[in-house]
């Protein structure tokens, strides 16, 4: 009696468990949170969307924290910006994760870099040049026309990992265009005052942005990527600023503002300080929200 | 009885699950007679698996020859017959070394003043094939020699997700063990990591399976069966006497910015004289690195205990066949490029009179990038047995090149 009590106790379990149609969502995980943004989109209802980096995080330098690969261990499918963004710690990831689905060449692994098209490719990288990337600028999702290409790869996969949901997802991509190019006309009139502007960045996260909006970064606050400020570089930086006319300076959320803000203070420049990742603020929640609040940015000290 | 032991670990290891899947359409082979249509199909593949009529058949048609007779371009990219397409990942790791220590003699496992090259590091990583990667890692530990500090194959298929890999293998037994020279918080090992495996660690030839449990946190089982030809912990002049090693991992964030790690380590084999020998430990790790301001400010507490029993002939039973101890250490990093540690330890080794040591070391470091970074630092030691004290400071460079893979969390 007792016995047939446990076996009902267990089926009961099982079917509570087991993969009811109402249950069997599409696990996802992202590296960063602007892909997570636009699965969300793509795949509403059906899919579990997590990423592993906040929005307010240099993507860089994540750790391959044990906590991620439980994550990543019951994941369906794991997306990437690639381009070595996340070299320091999506293998390690992968490797720990002891999830078949989602190896390299899986269906369940999505490099998002592979349906774009890279800027600044290096074929001949050498590590005295900074901390480059060879294979292209991994920051391709500053460029709201990349954003559409990784909405359509993100669709595509998620298509043929869940057949039955394909309808969902086309309709949801049709939608997800339909509002980008709406939204695509308004940045773009927004930023026209800025078009041809020579403009110095922190780092060389703003590569695609600023060739979708025509501007020319003529220098960088690090003097080379991912080596911080040195003093000679600094100075040289407050003298450029009228020499060239420059306006502003444009930098992350995540990188100390204490040496762009003295070149701004001491050279008259503008800076601007904005999230290059959705959840990079807390108002920024979807992709739109991005670059409504950099875009806006912008304009906002263009025009001031 | 250990051979078809292995057998039985291989047939389980080896990915033939992934033939499975890739069949998952044909009906499986029940001993019953196939269906008209199942026939139909094998004899497709029999036709197609049969060995062409004459080079070129119809599964190999060639490209054809341009009209000028000119053989087709070689595809782009390709590096004609020699190519590095196919190079593994290499890196190497190098550290050299200036010592100074106040002790007029010492030990020739101990710091003598001077400069060297304290090891050079040089791994190799790539996927064999589709089955299999391998990773190799040949040290030349002050500058001289070249040894294998860890060969190993890890199989790509995880079967019932088990991780297997085999060769030779830093195994991960507690914190410190797993890490090589050039990862370790200081420049050199803890005082009781040295007395329980050695000044190389328990690095064994053997076979390892790791299976993360399927709850809501982590918590990594790792298990694996080697040749216990640890100098220190086992070392049986018999090669059939084998070593078993466990251990179990836990990670749970605390918050989003830290987390804590626990593990608990156990490895058993045979000593010197053929007597069973064990060692025991375990270690705690609190991680601290606001997302917020992740390249410019984190720490580190670590805390790890060894305890072993290695017993050879002519000891008497009791607390000399015993070593143990542990040490504690915590690391801060002030800047982007500037961090500063510290580590408190003791070890009570076998010994006919043993006694205790104790050590205590502070280090600063200044690391440009992740790819070099220069350390240094101050210990003073109180030896045991009465010794007078002594003290050391170390100066350590520390550089990396090529496509080295990141260290673990």
């Amino acid at each position: 009696m007792r016995l047939h009590f446990h076996l009902r106790l267990f089926a009961a379990a099982a079917a509570l468990l087991g993969a009811s149609p109402a249950l069997a969502k599409l696990n996802v995980v992202t590296t960063t949170q602007d892909p997570a943004a636009i699965t969300r989109a793509i795949g509403g209802d059906r899919v579990n969307v997590k990423a592993l980096a906040k929005g307010f995080q240099d993507p860089h330098f994540l750790d391959a924290k044990p906590t991620f690969m439980v994550d990543l261990n019951r994941a369906d499918l794991f997306e990437v910006i690639g381009l070595d963004l996340e070299i320091g710690y999506a293998p390690s990831l992968i490797a720990g994760a002891h999830n078949e689905k989602i190896a390299l060449g899986a269906p369940g692994y999505l490099d998002l870099s592979q349906s774009i098209a890279p800027l600044e490719v290096v074929p001949l990288a050498d590590r005295g040049q900074g901390d480059i990337h060879p294979n292209g600028n991994p920051h391709y999702w500053l460029d709201p026309e990349n954003g559409r290409l990784m909405a359509r790869a993100i669709a595509a996969r998620l298509s043929q990992l869940d057949p039955d949901g394909k309808a969902t997802y086309a309709a949801n991509l049709a939608t997800f265009e339909k509002d980008l190019t709406a939204r695509e006309a308004q940045w773009s009139a927004k930023m026209a005052a800025l078009s041809g502007q020579p403009i110095i960045t922190y780092h060389r996260s703003w590569t695609y942005f600023l060739q979708r909006y025509k501007l020319q970064a003529v220098d960088f606050v690090e003097p080379k990527p991912g080596i911080p400020p040195v003093p000679a570089h600094t100075l040289d930086l407050i003298k450029m600023v009228p020499a060239k006319h420059i306006k502003l300076i444009l930098m992350e959320v995540f990188y100390d503002k204490r040496v762009p803000e003295l070149v701004a203070a001491k050279s008259g420049a503008k800076l601007v300080t904005v999230p290059n990742s959705v959840g990079g603020t807390d108002a920024v929640k979807t992709y739109f929200d991005l670059f409504d609040t950099i875009v806006g940015a912008m304009a906002s000290a263009a025009g001031s | 009885m250990r051979i078809p032991l292995l057998c039985l670990a291989l047939a389980a290891a080896f990915p033939f699950s992934a033939f499975a899947q890739a069949d998952a359409g044909v009906p499986a082979a029940d001993g019953g007679a196939p269906s008209a249509e199942d026939e139909a199909l094998l004899k497709e593949i029999e036709a197609a698996s049969a060995p062409a009529a004459k080079p070129g058949g119809s599964s190999a048609t060639p490209e054809p020859p341009k009209a000028d007779g000119a053989a087709a371009p070689a595809p782009k990219g390709a590096g004609g017959p020699f190519s590095n397409i196919y190079n593994p990942a290499i890196s190497l790791n190098g550290l050299f070394l200036g010592s100074f220590t106040s002790q007029d003699a010492p030990a020739e496992d101990q710091a003598h003043t001077g400069v060297a090259i304290q090891e050079v590091e040089l791994q190799l990583l790539a996927n064999v094939d589709p089955f299999l990667s391998a990773n190799v890692i040949l040290s030349v530990p002050g500058g001289q020699g070249v040894e294998v500090e860890e060969g190993y194959l890890s199989l790509t298929a995880q079967p019932l997700g088990i991780a297997f890999r085999g060769g030779k293998i830093k195994l991960p037994f507690g914190r410190e063990n797993a890490q090589h020279t050039h990862a370790l918080p200081f420049v050199d090992r803890s005082l009781v990591g040295q007395a329980v495996f050695g000044q190389e660690g328990l690095s064994e030839v053997g076979v390892e399976g790791s299976y993360l449990l399927p709850l809501p946190w982590y918590l990594l089982l790792t298990a694996s069966v080697t040749n216990g030809d640890n100098e220190v912990a086992f070392h049986s002049p018999d090669d059939r006497d084998l070593a078993g090693f466990a251990a179990l991992k836990s990670v749970v964030d605390l918050t989003d910015d830290a987390t804590l790690e626990l593990g608990a380590s156990y490895a058993l084999g045979r000593d010197e004289d053929r007597l069973t020998s064990q060692v025991a430990g375990g270690h705690l790790v609190v991680k601290w690195k606001p997302a917020a301001a992740s390249t410019t400010h984190s720490a580190v507490l670590t805390l790890e205990g060894l305890y072993s029993r290695v017993p050879r002939s002519g000891a008497t039973p009791g607390d000399e066949t015993d070593t143990y101890g542990a040490y504690a250490s915590a690391q801060w990093q002030l800047e982007r490029q500037w961090y500063i540690g510290a580590r408190v330890e003791f070890v009570r080794p076998a010994a006919v009179v043993p006694d205790m040591s104790r050590r205590e070391s502070a280090i600063l470091v200044f690391a440009p990038t992740e790819f070099s970074a220069v350390r240094l630092q101050g210990s003073a030691t109180q030896p045991g047995g009465g010794a007078p004290p002594f003290y050391e400071a170390f100066l350590q460079v520390n550089f990396t090149l090529g496509a080295h893979p990141a260290h673990s969390y």
